[in-house]
């Protein structure tokens, strides 16, 4: 992307998400039963769907990766972990903040969360797991490898969870608020899911190119100390 | 294909031979869960009702803590010594590396769980004699999946610098199903609910346990590279 | 009202701090390509 349509790019990001407040504070309407806190939901849902686009991309690149073995796809996993496990922690801040304020407690393992946190888990380990290989050369094997079981286990987790709860009935959080929106709320939550996915997509652009900036100096010392030679 | 059955059992009786000679993994499993049981029925003061409620999850707990202790070894000897190349080089198929572990790794575990269930069963005072060969199938399943992950993510965790931290940072979260499975089956059992109960959640657990496994037979030539 | 404004703050301070160290880096980087490339420029003459 050159710089003209990055910076471009930067600006329509910037704008919509300012756009995105204006509809959450201004337009859109105030809650009956939950008050003004419900609009947490409005960044909190947006920033669980894009960390799961994350995870998605994480396990496609490693999918890709092992079939065509281009380090391309093994950056493009990587940088999307690091970017999901932000928006998924995000998730993890603010669905308590608002669960608090709302039903009175902090917390219930019940399917979405524990989904959430398992997510949370696996992506972390996927980055520790980058970090801490000895043999550099087979890092991208084994993370690709990492991506996909992670991927696959989280329906596992939620259907697995779902049938634990229904055996074990708990406090339901955030059950209610999809339950046939408002006009204004949708038209508000859409908006949001737009500048979420477009700040994804900005972030997830900033960490490639610095992953390509980085390569092209490792190949510019090395032409640096050809010449020395 | 019998040349690949052949190489597996090979490698099969290899790591039993191992195992049998030096009895490592099966004495650190078996102390290690007997001491869990211990501090758990030092750590909850319960009345008999809750005692049956959540012996389930202690005996699975015991079994995956303990599953932990064993996983960690079954690639570390290899690695130690380099003989990983040596298999490596060898005219095997990855895969057959994989079903030989897994079965090795398979089979200490079964065998633990066999060794330690009388203990439980008496320490938590449970009348499960008529259900034992329901149970046995739980355990069978349980165990399969916990370890069809559970040898994949060995070979990987071999491979880095803090090994005995990212297997189980690596294995807990994804088998989860594995272990809501096992736990509510045997819980179940232990609290005689009705049959239909207890075949629903050991259909859910073959269910994962199959995509659990095939995946990691796929993936796994791609983690043991030259 | 507040509590909505903490979980607000909460993910404004997180991205913009996350961002901003995005844009350092990049900069970092790429005045360190600038240098190498003058660098290589001189070794030729």
């Amino acid at each position: 992307m050159k710089k003209a349509s990055f910076l471009i790019f930067s600006i329509l990001t910037f704008l919509s998400m300012l756009t995105a407040l204006f509809f959450v504070f201004i337009y859109a309407p105030t809650e009956k039963t939950m008050g003004v806190v419900q609009k947490i939901f409005y960044f909190h849902v947006p920033s669980g769907w894009i960390a799961f686009l994350a995870f998605f991309i994480v396990f496609l690149s490693g999918v890709i990766y092992l079939m065509k073995k281009d380090k391309y796809w093994d950056i493009v996993g990587s940088s999307s972990a690091e970017v999901g496990v932000i928006f998924c922690s995000l998730v993890l801040i603010t669905g308590p903040i608002w669960a608090k304020k709302v039903w009175g407690i902090f917390w219930t393992w019940d399917a979405k969360l524990t989904s959430a946190v398992v997510l949370w888990l696996i992506y972390i380990s996927y980055i520790l797991l980058r970090k801490y290989v000895i043999d550099e050369s087979k890092r991208a094997n084994i993370s690709a490898v990492v991506g996909i079981l992670g991927f696959i286990d989280v329906p596992l987790v939620y259907m697995s969870t779902r049938w634990w709860r229904t055996q074990h009935p708990q406090p339901v959080i955030g059950g209610g608020e999809n339950s046939g929106l408002e006009p204004k709320m949708l038209l508000t939550f859409f908006i949001c899911l737009i500048a979420f996915t477009l700040l994804f997509f900005f972030i997830l652009y900033l960490k490639l190119s610095i992953e390509n900036a980085r390569k092209e100096i490792d190949y510019l010392y090395k032409s640096v100390e050809g010449k020395e030679t | 294909m019998i040349n690949y059955i052949k190489k597996v059992f090979a490698l099969l009786s290899k790591d039993l031979r191992i195992e049998f000679r030096t009895k490592d993994s099966f004495n650190s499993m078996f102390v290690f869960a007997l001491l869990m049981i211990i501090v758990f029925n030092y750590a909850f003061d319960l009345t008999r009702k809750e005692t049956l409620e959540i012996a389930s999850g202690i005996l699975w707990i015991a079994f995956t803590f303990s599953g932990i202790l064993g996983l960690n070894r079954s690639f570390s000897y290899e690695k130690e010594n380099s003989a990983i190349e040596g298999i490596i080089l060898s005219p095997v198929d990855r895969s057959a590396i994989y079903l030989g572990k897994f079965l090795s790794n398979f089979l200490i575990m079964l065998l633990f769980e066999v060794v330690l269930l009388p203990f439980f069963v008496i320490f938590f005072n449970l009348k499960i004699l008529s259900d034992l060969p329901i149970l046995f199938l739980v355990m069978l399943l349980g165990t399969w999946g916990f370890v069809s992950v559970g040898t994949i993510f060995s070979a990987i965790s071999v491979q880095t610098k803090m090994r005995e931290i990212m297997l189980p940072l690596l294995l807990f979260p994804i088998a989860v199903p594995i272990i809501i499975g096992a736990v509510e089956s045997t819980s179940y059992i232990i609290q005689e609910e009705n049959w239909q109960l207890i075949w629903l959640w050991i259909q859910r657990l073959i269910g994962i346990n199959v995509i659990y496994f095939t995946i990691s037979f796929i993936l796994f030539e791609y983690v043991i590279v030259e | 009202m507040s509590y909505l404004f903490i979980a607000y703050s909460i993910i404004w301070i997180v991205l913009f701090f996350y961002i901003s160290g995005l844009f350092i880096r990049q900069k970092r980087l790429f005045s360190e390509i600038e240098n190498l490339k003058q660098l290589i420029k001189e070794k030729d003459i």
